[in-house]
């Protein structure tokens, strides 16, 4: 009988349910806790629902992990309710007096303000630490710093005190020491020339005349660093050689012309040697040829003035920059 | 009726615990704020202090650099110099058209040139920031030496004596030696007897180029 009064009050459960716009295509599920003997008698076939699930209390107790809520002879399942209730975190449905209501703003309100207070005073207490660390490091810096400066004020003062201690006369070296340099004056000049000259043409030739020239070098920038070897300005040597100890066969005369020629090239491996009158030398269109194999065709007797041999030395020669890119 | 009242008074009682509560808390965040305000603000200022100190290191730093290259520049033009006077007879480096003169006639007994002739232009100064930077007011003057002797190895000797004794720098711009006569009998029974013949006749063109005012001392080494 109990049970089936169990059923009809399902029954009228979903009657009122429908009532509430209850569709049965949604679904029901049903948990029934009852006493053991009612659950027997139970027909849980009467009811066309998508799952219907009856338990005891204690069965009910064991499965939500309520050890002491039930015993395996209890009828009723209100213990159990309550503690799975109680249990709940978050209710979904609140019913509260106007008191309690009141008191729930002012829960909320302490809640809220301690939440800000706390907030609040993290941030102060992290931008103390914050500060104070950065104080700490920017003291600890600083002193480093200024121990620093000490150190280098104290070098300062020694530089200066070095630099107080060259007298006028070294001063006056010094200045004399920066002309000689920045107008490069360490560059070869002609008495240079004449030292390496004079081995190359032994005793085949007199030197006649000399004409050496040289361009005046642009003054460096302010700041510039003095270069590691001088700076050899441009220079132009004109030279007239009269070519000796040719024993008067033309044919000596020319190849003794030959072997100067060859030496000032090789000796002078900087600057360009042009030929401008040499014995047994013919000039066509500006070129210069010399036939040495028709000395022999030629008159043996030297006039006067054949034996003279002109060049001109000039250097440095230019290098030719460096175009780069892809060909 | 009591029941009500009861209620009410808890609850202003509630409320007052907690206006007490957020104006303790306020006081209390306050005061935190207040110090972190004056903590905030000692390290501002010594942030500041050590930008400071951090600038003051620099300029120091700077300046012991530009001091430092100072007086290496100073180390290796003392160097440079004593190459120079190495190579060098004489340590005035004044443009003093006497002491040349006095050189020049020196050297023309020594070397026997029958012919010498000097002809100086007016100094001029030789503007450069470099000389500006170290003090050195530099002149210059444009000159031309004629000579004649017996051989072009006298005249290139003489050449190199003038460069070592001569007052101030020469500077060879230009020179032109030739040849006038060949050696016969009559010339070297000139030569034998002291006689100065004129075999090579030569040009100098030069810089000479030193300073306008007495700053070196005077001492040559070259006796007169």
């Amino acid at each position: 009988m109990a049970a089936g009064n169990v059923e009809q009050e399902i029954q009228n459960t979903i009657e009122y349910l429908r009532r509430l716009s209850f569709n049965d295509a949604a679904g029901l599920d049903i948990f029934v806790i009852i006493a053991q003997e009612i659950k027997d008698h139970l027909d849980v076939r009467r009811f066309n629902t998508r799952r219907m699930k009856v338990f005891t209390p204690f069965e009910m107790s064991q499965l939500l992990g309520f050890k002491q809520a039930a015993l395996s002879g209890d009828r009723f399942g209100d213990v159990v309710i309550g503690s799975g209730f109680a249990s709940i975190k978050k209710h979904r449905l609140k019913l509260l007096t106007v008191y309690g209501k009141k008191l729930e703003k002012l829960y909320q309100a302490r809640l809220g303000g301690r939440g800000a207070a706390a907030a609040v005073l993290l941030y102060l207490v992290y931008s103390i630490i914050a500060g104070f660390l950065a104080m700490q490091s920017a003291y600890s810096e600083t002193q480093s710093l200024v121990a620093q400066e000490k150190q280098a004020k104290e070098s300062l003062d020694s530089i200066k005190a070095k630099i107080n201690a060259v007298d006028q006369e070294q001063r006056t070296f010094i200045k004399v020491a920066v002309i000689y340099q920045t107008l490069n004056l360490a560059q070869p000049g002609p008495l240079e020339f004449v030292k390496t000259f004079a081995p190359l043409v032994q005793e085949s030739a007199l030197l006649r005349s000399i004409d050496w020239k040289k361009e005046d070098a642009a003054l460096p920038a302010a700041g510039a660093a003095p270069a590691a070897t001088p700076v050899v300005a441009p220079y132009s040597i004109a030279l007239e050689l009269e070519i000796t100890n040719y024993e008067g066969k033309k044919d000596k005369l020319i190849e003794l012309s030959k072997t100067l020629l060859d030496r000032v090239v090789e000796g002078f491996p900087d600057a360009n040697v042009t030929p401008m009158i040499v014995p047994g030398m013919s000039k066509e269109n500006e070129t210069v040829q010399m036939d040495f194999n028709q000395a022999s065709n030629v008159s043996d007797e030297v006039k006067e003035g054949e034996n003279l041999m002109n060049l001109t030395i000039a250097g440095p020669k230019k290098t030719e920059p460096d175009q780069g890119g892809i060909q | 009726m009591a029941a009500t009242s009861s209620a009410d008074n808890k609850y202003a009682s509630i409320r007052k615990s907690l206006i007490k509560e957020a104006i303790i808390a306020g006081v209390i965040v306050v005061a935190v704020g207040v110090l972190a305000s004056v903590i905030g603000g000692w390290s501002e200022s010594s942030q500041a202090a050590k930008i400071q100190a951090q600038s003051a290191l620099s300029v120091t730093q700077s300046e012991v650099d530009v001091n430092k290259l100072t007086l290496g520049s100073f180390d290796k033009n003392l160097e440079t110099y004593e190459a120079l006077d190495a190579v060098r007879d004489n340590e005035n480096y004044d443009l003093s058209r006497s002491a040349l003169q006095e050189q020049l006639a020196r050297l023309r007994q020594k070397y026997r040139l029958s012919e010498l002739n000097l002809q100086l232009e007016s100094q001029t100064k030789i503007e450069s920031d470099i000389f500006k930077n170290n003090e050195a007011e530099v002149y210059s003057a444009a000159g031309k030496l004629t000579f004649a002797g017996i051989t072009d190895q006298h005249l290139y000797s003489f050449i190199q004596e003038l460069q070592r004794v001569a007052p101030a720098f020469i500077t060879i711009k230009q020179l032109t030696l030739k040849r006038n006569l060949s050696f016969d009998l009559t010339i070297m029974r000139k030569i034998s007897q002291g006689e100065t013949v004129s075999m090579v006749s030569g040009e100098l063109a030069f810089d000479w180029i030193g300073f306008s005012t007495d700053t070196v001392k005077k001492k040559d080494k070259v006796a007169p």
